[in-house]
């Protein structure tokens, strides 16, 4: 089911500190599509604290909620619904295209009355895997149609992370898929327990934007509208959206990231049979991927990202620089950096022809 | 048992490739350009006999305006305060369902309303009116709920049924009235309406979102979110599944007797398709494909009661109007970016097409003496 070089794009089944008091309006997007923001975390990480936020604060945006556990917002919004959630695994029996059949329904019954709000909040239980609900928004026609996934926030609890994720894989999953990741409670940690709050989460996700708060007091123009799984977004951010990753990989079944660059021109047709390869064999393992390549024969940057074995892809605008340098990354479970990298490096139009 | 696949083969819609500076209306059609309020969720065809009242229209701020077939605004109803997801009709009377928990109908010639069922903060869903027995069925949560109307049998008794694994997808009763097809993830469920069984579950692993009974009552046919179509034949107990599909096909209607062997019309592909179904299933043919590729996805159709026609709307905002038998269609509407969101016949010789949008716009368009290419 994946197409990784369709000339058309679409998809297929393959530190900051933050002040509390700096506080800045989300800019709506303009495209028509209303725009979705994923919240998870475990319980008492602060989600709900975050989410009532979002709905009091005179931001001059409204927002439509979905959440897990009713009432505990303790808001009286017509806009807050429950959502009960329904996994649904889709009848190839690929894990990787499970979907929530609750949010295919409740989000595109929202879109009957789109004109009530601006943006929607998904609110995931503590113990959800995000991969369902991420998927949710890349493989359904209706909802590709009519809304956008804009960014998965993960809010941690300093105090209690460390405990937690080397026990239960959702907690470790949650900081792999997320764009954007709040430490929260800082202030009932010391500096050094931060430290490494801080050190097992970027190793895990280097890439993320990371903010460390009290009471969720991130500014919340830093997490709305952020179009993070916007691809031309991703181009604009070139070449800077992949830093290298921090040297120290612990060598066991945690989660990790893994950067390739490949200042050869890309083979197509390989580049495609690799990642069509990878993903069917690795794609379960396989939280996030992104990249922008430079396409042998082909002026444009060719952009891309994943979640597990959904993908979207598109061309961008012509590459300016003379020596283009395509940038993969990967954010996964057992990854063999050395194989993806001799693996990728093979990809490139010389080795090909060669 | 038994399951049988047959595709048919088509290719993924191209938004953009259809040229809108060339595409022309077909001659002879007139068309009444309105604004809704607010966007449009349902257009219902009404067949009662009220003189003004040819269509109701439910729009996403829980309003619903009655018009006339040439267009012209008769009951202005306000029955809801959220979004409208269901209007259905027996005799006189208007039934609708919404997004704030309740079910309210509307006779149409008194103007009383009557609110049947109600249910604050859950949003109602999937309603049908029982052919004979006028019965209104809809879905709220796991939860079908069937209850009787003024034109029931006095003595009439409710039912809940909320044996699902899953939210409530969709509803559809049989031709006869006596039972409810409820569908669901992994399958659909047959509930009988006097209380004699368990319910019968037609089990098929997949997420179905929508069902439908055929007229002569043999067939039930589900949509599902792998974009297919199963069909469960009641009489030889044999399934089979209608592929093909590149996006999920959940409106499904058949064409009714009158104007030929019956065929099941559903939306989903860049063509209306309509699948032979006659007395027997449609074997190993294909459907007859209506309209042109490249005009954008099927998201509404609506078979002719009368006549061997059937129209389609798209995400574009296009409308054809098309042939059941050869599939040559004539364009009813030009593109205009602007997702149709429902249609439906209306007028006493159903000579208009209603068409509303999802940005609000609601047409009235006449087709005259339609000459299909």
């Amino acid at each position: 089911m994946t197409e990784i070089l369709n000339e058309t794009g679409g998809s297929a089944c393959a530190e900051d500190v933050c002040q509390d008091d700096a506080r800045t309006v989300p800019q709506m997007s303009t495209d028509g599509k209303t725009p979705v923001t994923i919240l998870t975390g475990y319980l008492g990480a602060g989600k709900t604290t975050l989410l009532n936020r979002i709905l009091t604060e005179n931001h001059g945006k409204r927002y439509a909620v979905v959440v897990n556990e009713f009432g505990e917002t303790g808001i009286d919004n017509e806009l807050v619904l429950d959502a009960e959630e329904e996994i649904f695994e889709m009848n190839n029996g690929c894990i990787c295209c499970t979907v929530r059949g609750d949010l295919i329904r409740i989000l595109s019954g929202l879109m009957d009355r789109a004109d009530d709000f601006d943006g929607i909040l998904v609110e995931t239980t503590g113990l959800a895997d995000p991969g369902p609900v991420v998927q949710t928004f890349f493989v359904d026609d209706d909802l590709r149609d009519r809304v956008k996934l804009d960014t998965v926030v993960t809010l941690i609890d300093a105090k209690h992370f460390l405990g937690k994720v080397d026990e239960q894989h959702e907690a470790e999953e949650q900081v792999a898929f997320a764009d954007v990741l709040i430490i929260n409670k800082q202030d009932l940690v010391s500096d050094g327990e931060l430290g490494t709050v801080k050190a097992k989460v970027r190793q895990i996700n280097p890439h993320a934007r990371l903010f460390t708060t009290t009471n969720s007091g991130v500014d919340l123009g830093e997490i709305l509208d952020q179009g993070s799984f916007d691809l031309q977004t991703l181009l604009e951010l070139e070449p800077g959206f992949l830093e290298e990753d921090p040297e120290d990989h612990e060598h066991d079944d945690s989660i990790t990231s893994v950067s390739l660059t490949c200042g050869e021109p890309i083979d197509a047709r390989r580049f495609s049979e690799w990642m069509r390869m990878l993903i069917r064999e690795q794609g379960t393992d396989i939280f996030r991927s992104k990249g922008i390549l430079k396409i042998n024969g082909d002026d444009r940057r060719y952009v891309f990202q994943g979640v597990h074995m959904v993908m979207d892809s598109e061309w961008g605008v012509d590459w300016d620089t003379p020596a283009p340098v395509s940038r993969l990354v990967f954010i996964g479970r057992n990854l063999d950096e050395e194989a993806l990298a001799s693996s990728f490096a093979a990809c490139a139009a010389i080795k090909a022809a060669a | 048992m038994e399951t049988d696949v047959w595709n048919t083969d088509m290719p993924a819609p191209s938004p953009g490739a259809i040229d809108q500076g060339t595409t022309r209306l077909a001659p002879g059609i007139t068309t009444i350009n309105t604004r809704a309020q607010a966007n449009v969720t349902r257009v219902k065809g009404l067949s009662g006999s009220v003189e003004g009242c040819g269509v109701a229209v439910g729009l996403g701020n829980g309003e619903i305006g009655v018009f006339s077939s040439a267009g012209d605004l008769g009951p202005h109803l306000k029955p809801h305060d959220a979004a409208v997801t269901g209007l259905a009709d027996q005799g006189d009377t208007l039934f609708s369902i919404a997004q704030d928990g309740r079910l309210s109908a509307h006779d149409l010639k008194n103007g009383n309303r009557n609110t049947l069922f109600t249910s604050p903060g859950e949003w109602l869903s999937s309603l049908v009116v029982a052919p004979k027995t006028g019965m209104v069925a809809f879905a709220v949560g796991k939860k079908a709920i069937v209850l009787p109307t003024a034109q029931s049998e006095s003595g009439a008794q409710d039912f809940e049924f909320d044996n699902h694994p899953s939210s409530v997808s969709g509803l559809a009763f049989s031709p006869d009235g006596k039972r409810l097809a409820v569908s669901h993830y992994d399958g659909v469920t047959l509930w009988s309406l006097d209380g004699s069984d368990e319910g019968v579950t037609l089990c098929w692993k997949g997420f179905h979102i929508a069902v439908s009974w055929s007229p002569d009552g043999r067939f039930v046919v589900s949509a599902t979110q792998e974009r297919e179509l199963h069909v469960w034949d009641l009489v030889t107990d044999k399934d089979f599944r209608l592929g093909g599909y590149p996006a999920k096909p959940h409106m499904l209607d058949w064409t009714t007797p009158e104007t030929g062997p019956v065929q099941l019309v559903c939306s989903g592909a860049d063509v209306v398709t309509a699948w032979p179904f006659g007395d027997v299933g449609p074997g190993r043919l294909p459907p007859v494909e209506i309209g042109y590729v490249y005009t954008g996805r099927v998201t509404a159709v609506a078979p002719h009661p009368t006549r061997p026609l059937v129209a389609g709307g798209y995400t574009t905002g296009t409308v054809l109007i098309g042939g059941l038998q050869k599939g040559e269609a004539a364009f009813a509407r030009i593109a205009d970016d602007e997702t149709i969101s429902g249609l439906d016949w209306v007028g006493a010789s159903s000579n208009v097409l209603a068409v509303g949008t999802r940005g609000g716009s609601l047409d009235f368009i006449t087709i005259g003496e339609l000459r299909l290419q």
